[in-house]
């Protein structure tokens, strides 16, 4: 059995954003969800939390470990939420509340689905940040979001949605909003921290060169469908509908020469 | 004697105040020039000066050192009136389109001001008709006029802040990360539209951006900028093939590649 696995997955707000998505995603794997804007892709991860906008009807079924997220009362998911599956979004300044430092924010995930007492939750908040290579953890628990980089921030959030060892971690363009320069190493701590804690990672992106860095397969959307699913190489290698090749495309015309000295 | 460069930053200091002393300065000993027509990058991570630059360049912020030059003349020495009209040259174009644009003025006003603002005034119907076309040209369809800025795509917000930016028929076009905040596809329409609207009108470039495919596609010189001093300069090309300073193969390093075995080997 596959560790989330959806059937005829949709959610319409008014017309179908997302259209009888079929998926298995495996435990362990970094799995990618391509698309453009419009696509679909970011209605999906929020239809798997439970985050849709008001008004939004969600049907088919989503299982993860078996267990059916579709049509679970709010405070179910909210149980689950950031325990089982947590989700890094684009804009780290925007996640994080600019009015609460750094260590509460952490601790607080602890605190409700760990009923962790403040030190023990200090002490994990920090080692998570030591994890995901955070300079001087101790310092930044006291700091507030705007005294961090936007590499560090996005550092923090990730710290944060890995506190309780999730099954699974649904990434949102987690770079997209970063500095090029630190792109590459925000998405290396995503996956190897989340490799050494078992936790799955599914990866939404437009951008073709996040997927070569980091996916093991990936499904291509269009129009809230899933138009191909494949494995790295072959997605890479032989693409077969036109969705992918012309985000193969886009990845590619944007491409550098080779540094030859 | 020959004309003097369209655009020369000599030696340009800019120290933030109530910083405290050992902080280093925002921007040191930053010199170029810029020529008619050409596309010059300026790259670097966040924080290495790069916005800095282009604040200086407009006088958003004031220097500690040196001058900028815009056609020989010294911007410092004018008056705040002659500033304004002499800046008209130099068009800006920002990385958020739906934060640049007003959100509740309609496209027509948007960007018609720059016309609004500008000596003389056009009769309503010849306004509107120049604002029409460019909109129209920049690939925006027509019947946008009315409607106001949230109702667009990013890409289309991105190509009516442009219209707004050519409309002052600037000799300079000064894009701060105007392509960060879109995707792959879309980038890659709105850099087609910057290179073919520069070249179309003759226009120089001033492209301040971390995304060196982006750099790699539309200028011909780059200047890398670390912790605020230029480390290197020279044709996109040469700087990017065969780097001279260690900066720069870091940020050339970082770029992701649509390759599954070259990225996995980094």
């Amino acid at each position: 059995m596959s560790l989330l696995a959806l059937r005829d997955f949709s959610v319409s707000l008014g017309p179908r954003v997302v259209d009888g998505v079929d998926l298995d995603i495996e435990a362990g794997e970094v799995f990618g969800i391509a698309g453009t804007s419009g696509s679909g892709k970011s209605q999906l991860l929020l239809g798997l939390l439970g985050l849709s906008p008001p008004g939004a009807v969600v049907t088919g079924s989503a299982r993860l470990d078996g267990r059916e997220l579709v049509g679970l009362p709010e405070r179910e998911l909210a149980r689950l939420r950031g325990d089982r599956i947590a989700m890094v979004f684009q804009d780290p300044m925007t996640a994080l509340n600019p009015y609460l430092t750094i260590g509460t924010q952490l601790t607080e995930v602890l605190r409700v689905h760990r009923r962790l007492r403040p030190g023990a939750a200090r002490e994990r908040a920090a080692a998570m940040l030591d994890a995901v290579h955070v300079p001087d953890p101790g310092r930044r628990l006291a700091q507030y979001p705007h005294q961090l980089s936007g590499g560090q921030r996005q550092r923090v959030v990730i710290a944060m949605a890995l506190l309780c060892e999730p099954a699974v971690l649904l990434a949102d363009e987690p770079t997209t909003a970063l500095d090029a320069t630190v792109q590459a190493q925000i998405l290396d701590v995503l996956v190897e921290s989340s490799r050494r804690l078992g936790t799955t990672v599914v990866i939404v992106t437009h951008d073709f060169g996040v997927l070569a860095a980091v996916a093991s397969r990936a499904a291509v959307m269009r129009a809230g469908r899933v138009v191909e699913v494949a494995d790295i190489g072959t997605l890479f290698a032989g693409p077969r509908h036109e969705a992918t090749r012309e985000l193969l495309d886009a990845a590619r015309e944007l491409g550098l020469p080779t540094v030859t000295a | 004697m020959s004309a003097p460069p369209l655009l020369e930053a000599r030696d340009l200091a800019v120290r933030y105040p109530r910083t405290p002393a050992e902080v280093p300065p925002a921007l040191e000993g930053v010199s170029f020039t810029l020529e008619r027509g050409e596309r010059l990058a300026v790259v670097g991570e966040s924080g290495s000066g790069k916005t800095t630059l282009a604040r200086a360049l407009l006088r958003l912020v004031p220097l500690a050192a040196g001058q900028v030059l815009l056609k020989g003349e010294d911007l410092a020495i004018l008056d705040p009136a002659e500033l304004r009209e002499r800046r008209r040259a130099m068009q800006m174009i920002f990385q958020d389109p739906l934060a640049s644009l007003d959100p509740r003025m309609r496209v027509l006003d948007i960007v018609a001001e720059p016309l609004d603002c500008g000596p003389g005034r056009l009769p309503a119907g010849e306004r509107r008709e120049r604002v029409r076309a460019l909109v129209e040209s920049m690939g925006v369809p027509g019947n946008a006029l009315a409607r106001r800025p949230r109702t667009f795509s990013g890409g289309q917000a991105q190509r009516i802040a442009i219209a707004r930016a050519l409309i002052a028929a600037p000799d300079i076009l000064l894009c701060d990360e105007p392509v960060a905040s879109l995707d792959l596809a879309t980038r890659r329409q709105v850099l087609a539209l910057l290179r073919a609207q520069c070249e179309e009108r003759g226009l120089a470039l001033l492209f301040i951006s971390h995304d060196l495919p982006a750099v790699y596609q539309l200028c011909d010189r780059v200047i890398v900028l670390y912790r605020g001093h230029v480390v290197e300069q020279g044709p996109v090309r040469q700087v990017f093939t065969a780097p001279a300073h260690d900066y720069t193969r870091r940020l050339l390093s970082a770029v992701l590649v649509p390759d599954p075995a070259r990225a996995r080997a980094r």
